[in-house]
């Protein structure tokens, strides 16, 4: 566990803010952009923001990293808010932002220095099925059965395509992580 | 059970996505605590989870950051039994499943069992015409679910029996070294098919944020044989295989441990 996250961690247990304030000095740019490939809109997506900053405080308590990383605690939180969100008020239909991309060098970067891709060279990799399959599921936020249906697949075969799609990245991304 | 197909047929990706039923879910929380490879596939599809996130970081406007320290200050830490049981819901689905004594599955399926026929013979006793049909094919579909669970637990505790006295497993002991107050501690490696297995009931409980990791050495070079679950007090088998070596050594390591040995961390070591 990396020194910034046993911090975090204290902090939550202290019932110390200043676990939030570390929070987002190192998640808020992931969580920002899992955010925004979901609600397509910029000041939607600073309140959603807002909003799991708040729920992740709430529930900080209860985080238990003996049951997973702390990360994919954050990133599930910030995609569910999103996907609420939109079931609200309705799924744009384009996506008209221009990303303010964060390149390696930055803070996210700072947790895991191995990390060195940006999302559209890693999927340029994949052939334009596997691509589909994974942009929706994973980026977009959409559901393994609504992909089924706009796909016109059975929802197995989603399930099977999408690790195999996950698998061939993951040898993009390095076993040795 | 086949467990590949099980992993290949993606259901843990779509549990690191927090977008299973909690059918799916208690099926993915139970065989994870028996078989290590549904563990280490689940690890591998929550780190695929979080390299897109961090392959796809984008700048959060200016000034947000004072804008949700400063709304944090209007809300207040749940406290813990309250956030569990009632506020969380899609998010915690996606976390690792907590490892706890082999023991108690078993025994929450027989109470499970027990419960449900004490309903359904509830339902009858009463002569309800109402029973509706759904609700009874619910309770036979449960109390087979829980039968084959058993029934797989059951099988598994007889190859770890059998094992045992298997001539084809080696047992090798590992003595705790002065980093650890513990007993001597054993591994069972069937160098043919490079199966280990150990049992973890007699270690040390460790910290939340630590977890032990074995190593397998040939000639003093360690490969790493994975992590350890926490809190699980039965025989578990190693999800890597140890084709060749000639010591088990036993490593103190953060969670989720490391490439290469911590080695002041080392508290077990034994040879072949």
């Amino acid at each position: 566990m990396a020194p910034v996250e046993k911090e975090i961690l204290r902090s939550f247990e202290e019932g110390n803010v200043k676990a939030m304030d570390l929070l987002y000095d190192h998640y808020s740019d992931a969580l920002f952009g899992v955010i925004i490939r979901i609600v397509r809109d910029e000041a939607i997506a600073s309140d959603v923001l807002q909003e799991s900053f708040v729920k992740i405080w709430q529930n900080s308590r209860s985080y238990d990293p003996s049951k997973g990383r702390l990360f994919t605690w954050l990133i599930c939180i910030a995609r569910n808010k999103s996907i609420d969100t939109i079931r609200k008020i309705g799924r744009k239909a384009e996506i008209h932002l221009e990303l303010k991309v964060v390149h390696k060098g930055d803070a996210i970067d700072t947790l895991d220095p191995s990390i060195e891709h940006d999302l559209n060279t890693v999927l340029s990799s994949l052939d334009r099925d596997q691509r589909d399959l994974i942009e929706h599921s994973y980026i977009l936020g959409y559901s393994h059965a609504e992909i089924a249906e706009m796909f016109d697949l059975p929802l197995g075969t989603v399930k099977t395509l999408i690790r195999k799609a996950m698998t061939a990245l993951r040898s993009i991304f390095g076993n040795g992580r | 059970m086949d467990v590949k197909a099980y992993i290949e047929s993606g259901i843990l990706e779509q549990y690191a996505l927090g977008e299973v039923t909690d059918q799916e879910r208690r099926e993915v929380d139970c065989l994870s605590k028996i078989y290590p490879e549904v563990i280490t596939a689940l690890v591998e599809a929550e780190q695929d989870l979080e390299s897109i996130a961090r392959a796809g970081a984008v700048k959060a406007p200016a000034g947000m950051k004072a804008n949700i320290i400063a709304e944090l200050a209007n809300h207040d830490q749940l406290p813990t039994d309250n956030a569990s049981s009632e506020v969380l819901n899609n998010e915690e689905r996606s976390v690792l499943p907590s490892q706890t004594s082999a023991t108690w599955p078993v025994v929450w399926a027989v109470a499970a069992s027990i419960t449900l026929l004490l309903a359904f013979w509830q339902y009858v006793e009463k002569g309800n015409a109402e029973i509706e049909l759904a609700e009874v094919k619910e309770l036979q579909n449960q109390l087979l679910a829980n039968n084959e669970y058993l029934r797989r637990e059951v099988e598994y505790l007889t190859d770890d029996v059998e094992e045992t006295f298997d001539p084809s497993f080696k047992k090798i002991i590992l003595d705790p070294t002065e980093n650890i107050d513990a007993e001597q501690f054993a591994v069972l490696w069937q160098q043919e098919s490079g199966k280990v297995k150990i049992s973890l009931a007699s270690l040390p409980e460790l910290p939340a944020n630590k977890q032990y990791q074995l190593w397998v050495l040939k000639e003093g070079v360690p490969s790493d044989m994975g992590v350890l679950p926490k809190d699980f007090n039965n025989v578990f088998l190693l999800g890597k295989l140890a084709i060749e070596g000639d010591a088990f050594a036993i490593t103190i390591e953060p969670l989720g441990g490391l490439p290469d040995p911590s080695l002041d961390q080392l508290v077990f070591y034994g040879t072949v």
